[in-house]
């Protein structure tokens, strides 16, 4: 049996946990010039060893042994990562997998605490790091553009003044009062991301949620979400594929292995990716 | 103590604010647990009737239980203890098997428990029109008592979130919890008079039940369908109180949690 938490005792483990994290301040600075400021993030994943069991934590509380059996693991996925993202700039983070992307995400959505380091937000956050939160293949796709539109922040008059709007756009009119679990894959990506477009947010995150559906819808999209950037609204995109950076984004960040390698024009950045990858295969 | 005021009311904005969301989603595990079948919401009526038809058999019929009307008295105190029992069991389970609702959503995600506690009062609310169907079959009354009815669904609401809080956030660390919690909810059915009157407990404890905040609660549910007269408005305030705390301390540590939850999920 695995023990998750990363603390021994049960009672310590209640009430505490300033000793592993740092709160961060989150500032609100509304006249910034900036829509997000981060500095010097870090981020250490705490985890038990694999084999632990209830009888070696056992012994490990009830002796003074320094040579714990329980042994807990560390691995850094963020370090010292700090920028800035200007009002109005779409801003591109790209990388390999695994260099900590989502992880710098979720810290900014403030789903994840950081270990160390500081972040302000100056506006209103959407996140679209997931297409189809909360779709349920028994509800119609009537009945999950709305439970999926509240979920992602949406209020109700706004889904329902957009039902048609987002119906139209998904291209599925014929089969929105089927449950999805009769669609095809293809489709029910279409129908969240239909719904995903309409968030209106100050700030906007995506993660790799630009590619989907065939040609013709990935026009419209990329139509959709120039008309996004266009309106003035910042937007952080994150991706491990060069040409969605290349063609959206006015500023970008190389994030390798945890730590920021390069920061500014995009295809310079992009050439640094390139870099790596290169690097890699040699 | 400033910013855990803070996060109190910072709590109640929050369900103000996602209150038709957890009203959709509640709506949403009926509706996903009714899809397909030909009755529907139906079934939430037939489940207490069967489970009534045949209690009646059992303890009039063959056990000829002296008591009047037992299968009622049963009733009042087996369908709200069953909101609490299976909202706390669901809820425990929650968050750890919430999936990328609690690390991928930006949603807060106390939503996700409260529209478990919100889909297991669905079910209860559908229920009571069979309880006060079988009052009058009994040949009982039901009246002005009812009055009570709405505030003591409140007070079970917040003494079932407060748990359900509580243990969600705990069961993120520890999955041991939603096991310990099984038998827990067992042991507190049968510590209450709700399938023996309190009268046949022995003096000494009868008074020592009623610390037991639920106990209590189900008390309220015996006046008010089956010995139609009102709770006593002072208990009736102090248990609102008590469920307030619950409520306050439960969510409070769910807060203070909240953010370590996508690690771990």
């Amino acid at each position: 049996m695995h023990i998750l938490p990363r603390e021994r005792s049960f009672l310590v483990s209640l009430f505490n946990d300033k000793n592993n994290i740092q709160n961060n301040i989150l500032i609100k600075n509304p006249n910034s010039n900036y829509a997000i400021e981060a500095e010097n993030i870090t981020k250490v994943f705490k985890r038990l060893s694999s084999h632990t069991t209830l009888k070696k934590a056992f012994i490990d509380a009830i002796t003074f042994n320094k040579n714990k059996q329980v042994k807990i693991l560390k691995f850094t996925a963020l370090k010292d990562v700090s920028f800035k993202v200007k009002r109005g700039e779409t801003f591109g983070i790209i990388g390999p997998n695994g260099a900590g992307k989502s992880t710098l995400l979720k810290i900014l959505c403030r789903i994840m605490k950081p270990t160390s380091g500081k972040i302000a937000v100056n506006g209103s956050l959407s996140a679209l790091l997931e297409l189809g939160t909360g779709f349920h293949p028994e509800l119609t796709g009537r009945e999950n553009i709305l439970i999926n539109g509240l979920i992602l922040g949406l209020s109700k008059k706004e889904i329902l003044a957009k039902y048609d709007e987002i119906i139209e756009f998904s291209g599925i009119k014929d089969f929105i009062d089927e449950p999805i679990k009769t669609y095809s894959s293809g489709m029910a990506i279409r129908l969240s991301f239909s719904v995903a477009v309409n968030v209106n947010p100050d700030i906007l995150i995506l993660d790799e949620v630009l590619a989907v559906g065939d040609a013709e819808f990935q026009a419209k999209s990329k139509k959709r979400i120039e008309t996004f950037i266009n309106s003035g609204r910042t937007v952080l995109l994150v991706s491990h594929d060069k040409k969605s950076i290349l063609d959206y984004c006015s500023e970008a960040m190389l994030l390798y292995k945890g730590s920021v390698i390069a920061k500014g024009k995009p295809d310079e950045v992009v050439d640094k990716y390139e870099e790596i990858g290169q690097a890699k295969i040699i | 103590m400033a910013s855990e005021k803070n996060t109190i009311t910072e709590g109640f904005k929050i369900l103000i604010k996602y209150r038709y969301l957890i009203w959709m989603l509640s709506l949403k595990e009926l509706k996903i647990q009714y899809r397909g079948s030909y009755l529907g919401f139906f079934w939430s009526l037939m489940n207490p009737l069967l489970l009534l038809i045949i209690y009646t058999f059992l303890f009039v019929i063959v056990f000829k239980n002296p008591a009047k009307a037992y299968p009622v008295y049963l009733f009042c105190g087996i369908l709200p203890f069953t909101w609490f029992q299976s909202s706390i069991l669901v809820g425990t389970a929650s968050i750890s098997g919430g999936g990328s609702l609690v690390s991928k959503s930006l949603m807060p995600p106390e939503i996700i428990v409260m529209s478990k506690i919100g889909a297991n009062l669905l079910n209860y609310l559908l229920s009571v029109p069979i309880l006060i169907l079988f009052v009058y079959i009994f040949k009982m009354q039901v009246g002005l008592p009812l009055l009570y009815f709405p505030l003591l669904i409140a007070i079970e609401f917040f003494l079932i979130a407060g748990i359900s809080l509580f243990f969600a956030a705990l069961n993120v660390f520890y999955r041991d919890i939603q096991f310990i919690i099984l038998n827990l909810t067992t042991f507190l059915f049968f510590s209450m008079p709700v399938m023996y009157f309190d009268n046949q407990l022995p003096l000494k404890i009868r008074h020592l039940i009623y610390l037991n905040p639920v106990a209590y609660i189900m008390k309220c549910f015996q006046d008010i369908f089956y010995f139609n007269m009102f709770p006593r408005p002072l208990f009736v305030l102090s248990i609102l109180f008590i469920s307030l705390i619950f409520f306050i301390a439960g969510y409070a540590y769910f807060t203070a949690r909240k953010e370590l939850f996508s690690e771990f999920v």
